[in-house]
């Protein structure tokens, strides 16, 4: 024991002068001032800890609050679906794109994302969207298609009628931060009343009137926990599950309690509840979707339901509210009766507090789920599509901003054309495989694009789209076969040659640079003679075109499909005429693509523009064309192209397609059949398609037996008859010339086609068939005549 | 000297379009006509960027529309990108068939900055 007295420092000198009297109580007296002396100096250094550990808190707190509070993946949008009168569009593709984009039926399509069918007639109401060149307000409009055209289009509540208006773009994918949070960013004030009072109601009822931490209701639980025998009941209030969530770990140990209780006070302190309360709606984790969190309010109710969170129902309000207490325990999705109780005890706990009335508890129970298929536009509908995307954009952006800035990028897809090219490829895949019992599986790759714009509507990467693997489309490589033979006639008629020249279609030995001999062959292996330049393009004799390339220069044709847009070096070998060089459909379709330009290359491209997270447009990537070559030339090459679809070798598989579309295009067949290839183009629409087996064996089809069938099934679906006439060019004489002989033709020759010729060039003799075959080479009185009008 | 006069006659084909009838306010019908309305009102606000995003728009739905495309070439050589006028000039006249009028403001364009040999 010590006493008082023995603290005077008159004692401690008395000790001091007899040290030895009582050592004893001397060194208790000494140990109890150390212990003091040391709690004062504990206390002191603890308040002090306190005070910096509370302060560095603080910093934590601030900094992250008053900083980007998250990284925000950027989003993909399809390109906007333009309405307009006359506007080609059939009901079923209307009311799909209506569905992608999460429109809802109702009785009268005047609530904002909803629509109502009636026979010819659609009325829906659109949402309001920021797109990069001005906003399209909110609007109901009611339209009639009839004859697969728009023949009216109105405003519902004026009458007017709209001469043009847009749908909102379908988001078509997300660029995640590598931690794969995903969220939509929302304000308070986007969220509807329903939701923020279940969520007050369940998870912190005194939210209002707490300081972070609501202790009463820490005492609340506690009982309830030591009645039940286990933990029923949490006592952490939204602060505090902000705190957790946002800045600490999910450890369960005292140490974490105890900084998120300070912190959840330092944040009640620094910032008003309307913004904490802003936070957690963003914040809060909400589900999963393969590798990616779903997180906040705004994100899972596009990903529970397929809309903006401001379009959320009562009943949808009470769903979420109740999977955020356990997102893998009651995901309505697998758990649909035990999210559907949880969200009617949210709805009987809403009415016990009278937040809503017995009307609206009883009618919002009666709801079922209404879930939207998952994901409907999450990140996997279209992966070869938005590979392109990203690496198109990766030439300006860094990796990182893509994945956390919240950039809104828009693309040229087109869900319309992207779907015809799916499906198309997965039915064409599985019946080739069965009726030519292809022993390997067979596989393909789709590119499609817009003659004009040079944009990119449809990647297909997979005969399953959805595979976010291999992209065909973009990254294999396989030799092109005859897809390059229009880039040699078109040089050919660069030099003077026209369609009726004869060319030798004869048996050729060519001398390689390695000293081997190379002696191509026909596919039919049979050697034609002399044909005509026509006949050569359409039919695809080889040895015509080996011929007719060593004749006119390789390095010649070489040029010419690097003006066409073959951007990788080529080597000037005779076999290149036979299309002995890999390459990736993309590449073949920018080839295509400027001959569908008649001559103009337009660089092939994905994204339209890029918006930041706040709408303030960021970049464009405009339009951008070049003449390159004279456009009678490719007129004449086109025509070709349409010949060899129609007459040459896509004469079978062409019968499939309607006659009034213009069509054209070239098959490409490898050496075994490996590959199987088909590119061209209509007036709307350039597509290239390529069939072949992972393994590189042998699939047993040529481009027409394979790849065409494929094509004609797309464009059959996509194109539209031409509604304006083709424009008229002065420089092309149309001819009639006997195909036997490559002479003008007449009403005597069996074998006579009407020619697109470049003044200057071709025939002007008559062919002996030609009627007054005396007449020799000026024809008879009525192919005479007949020339005067040509 | 050469830039001087390359300058100059950048400025006097940016007046001259300036000057030029707009091809598009009375021949073409339709959402191309109503685009290129719009884009010429950015355009008279001095945005530029804006009023190409909107005729870009008008070539993606009519991609034959001579008058879209001569608007594109307007809007480039406004900015100063000669190349560029020139292209859609030329494109313009792809599809201008008998439209002499429009056939001569894109030679107009292309002639002033690439004249005749």
């Amino acid at each position: 024991m010590t006493t008082p007295k023995k603290r005077t420092p008159i004692r401690r000198k008395s000790a001091a002068k007899k040290p030895r009297k009582n050592p004893v109580k001397k060194r208790a007296k000494k140990t109890t001032n150390i212990i003091k002396r040391s709690l004062i100096f504990f206390m002191l250094v603890g308040t002090l800890s306190l005070g910096a550990y509370t302060l560095y808190l603080d910093h934590i707190v601030t900094e992250k609050f008053e900083g980007k509070r998250w990284s925000i993946p950027s989003r993909v949008y399809a390109r906007a679906l333009e309405l307009y009168p006359d506007k080609q569009i059939t009901t079923q593709q209307l009311l799909r794109e209506l569905k992608l984009i999460g429109y809802r039926s109702s009785f009268d399509g005047r609530t904002a994302g909803t629509f109502l069918q009636q026979g010819e007639s659609v009325t829906l109401s659109t949402r309001r969207f920021q797109h990069w060149d001005s906003e399209e307000p909110a609007q109901t409009i009611k339209l009639s298609i009839k004859n697969n055209k728009i023949q009216t289009l109105q405003d519902m509540l004026t009458g007017a009628a709209i001469p043009l208006t847009r749908l909102e773009p379908m988001q078509i994918g997300t660029i995640y931060p590598t931690h794969k949070e995903d969220r939509v960013l929302v304000q308070l004030e986007q969220l509807p009343e329903y939701l923020i009072k279940a969520l007050m109601a369940i998870e912190d009822r005194h939210f209002n009137s707490h300081y972070g931490v609501d202790f009463k209701g820490i005492g609340r639980a506690l009982l309830a926990n030591i009645k039940a025998g286990g933990v029923v009941q949490g006592g952490s209030t939204l602060t505090q599950q902000l705190v957790k969530n946002f800045y600490l770990s999910n450890e369960r140990t005292i140490t974490r309690k105890i900084n998120e209780a300070i912190m959840a006070m330092l944040l009640e302190f620094h910032y008003d509840k309307a913004e904490i309360l802003e936070a957690y709606a963003n914040e809060i984790y909400l589900g999963q979707d393969g590798a990616r969190a779903i997180h906040g309010f705004g994100l899972a109710a596009e990903f529970y339901f397929n809309k903006p969170a401001t379009e959320l129902s009562l009943p949808e309000s009470a769903l979420l509210v109740a999977i955020l207490r356990g997102p893998a325990f009651y995901d309505p999705r697998r758990y649909a009766e035990r999210a559907l109780k949880r969200r009617n005890h949210i709805l009987d706990t809403m009415l016990r507090d009278e937040l809503i009335n017995q009307q609206q508890a009883a009618s919002a129970k009666a709801s079922p789920l209404t879930l939207s298929p998952k994901p409907s536009h999450g990140s996997g509908r279209y992966p070869a599509f938005v590979e392109l995307v990203k690496r198109q954009l990766q030439k300006d952006y860094k990796e990182d901003d893509l994945r956390s800035e919240g950039l809104r990028i828009f693309t040229s897809l087109d869900p319309i054309a992207q779907q015809v090219a799916e499906q198309s490829l997965t039915k064409w895949t599985a019946r080739l495989e069965k009726d030519y019992k292809i022993k390997h599986p067979l596989n393909g790759g789709i590119v499609i694009s817009r003659p004009g714009s040079g944009e990119i509507t449809a990647v297909v990467g997979d005969r399953a789209a959805r595979f976010d693997g291999f992209n065909r489309a973009l990254d294999t490589q396989r030799p092109v076969g005859s897809l390059l033979k229009p880039a040699l006639y078109l040089t050919a008629i660069q030099q003077g040659y026209s369609l009726a020249s004869m060319i030798e279609d004869a048996e050729v030995n060519i001398t390689e640079h390695n000293g081997q001999i190379w002696s191509p062959q026909n596919y039919d292996h049979i050697n034609h003679g002399k044909v005509t330049l026509l006949e050569a393009l359409s039919h695809s004799y080889n040895l015509a075109a080996v011929n007719l390339g060593m004749n006119i220069g390789l390095g010649h044709t070489v040029q010419t499909l690097q003006a066409l847009g073959i951007e990788r070096p080529l080597p000037a070998y005779p076999s290149l005429l036979l299309g002995a060089v890999e390459m990736a459909p993309i590449d073949i379709a920018q080839m295509y693509q400027t001959l569908a330009d008649e001559g103009f290359y337009t660089p092939l491209r994905a994204v339209r523009e890029v918006l930041t997270q706040q709408n303030t447009p960021l970049q464009r990537y405009p339009m951008n064309t070049e003449q390159r070559f004279d456009h009678s030339q490719i007129q004449v090459i086109n025509f070709g192209l349409e010949h060899a679809f129609r007459q040459g070798t896509g004469h079978q598989i062409s019968q499939y397609a309607p006659t009034n579309l213009h069509l054209g295009g070239k098959t490409g067949t490898t050496d075994d059949l490996r590959d199987s290839w088909f590119a061209g183009f209509g007036d709307e629409h350039v597509a290239v398609v390529w069939l072949g087996a992972d393994n590189n064996e042998t699939i047993g089809l040529t481009g027409a037996s394979g790849a065409l069938r494929v094509w004609t099934d797309i464009m059959s679906q996509l194109a539209t008859p031409r509604s304006t006439t083709a424009h008229k060019n002065s420089n092309i004489a149309w001819r009639d010339i006997d195909l036997n002989t490559g002479l003008l033709g007449g009403n005597g020759c069996a074998n006579s086609v009407s020619l697109p010729l470049i003044k200057n060039t071709g025939p002007d003799e008559y062919a002996p068939c030609a009627q007054g075959i005396l007449g020799g080479h000026r024809g008879g009185i009525w192919t005479k005549f007949k020339g005067l009008f040509q | 000297m050469r830039l001087i006069l390359l300058a100059l006659s950048i400025l006097i084909l940016s007046a001259c379009s300036g000057m030029m009838p707009t091809a598009t306010l009375s021949d073409p019908s339709g959402p191309g006509k109503l685009l290129l309305t719009q884009a010429q009102t950015h355009q008279d606000n001095g945005e530029v960027d804006q009023a190409i995003a909107l005729v870009e728009r008008a070539v993606r739905i009519e991609p034959r529309n001579p008058y879209a495309w001569h608007r594109l070439a307007q809007l480039q050589l406004s900015k100063g990108n000669l190349h560029k006028a020139i292209q859609f000039a030329k494109r313009s006249n792809q599809f201008s068939n008998n439209n002499q009028r429009l056939k001569a403001l894109n030679e107009k364009i292309i002639n002033h900055v690439e004249p005749p040999l």
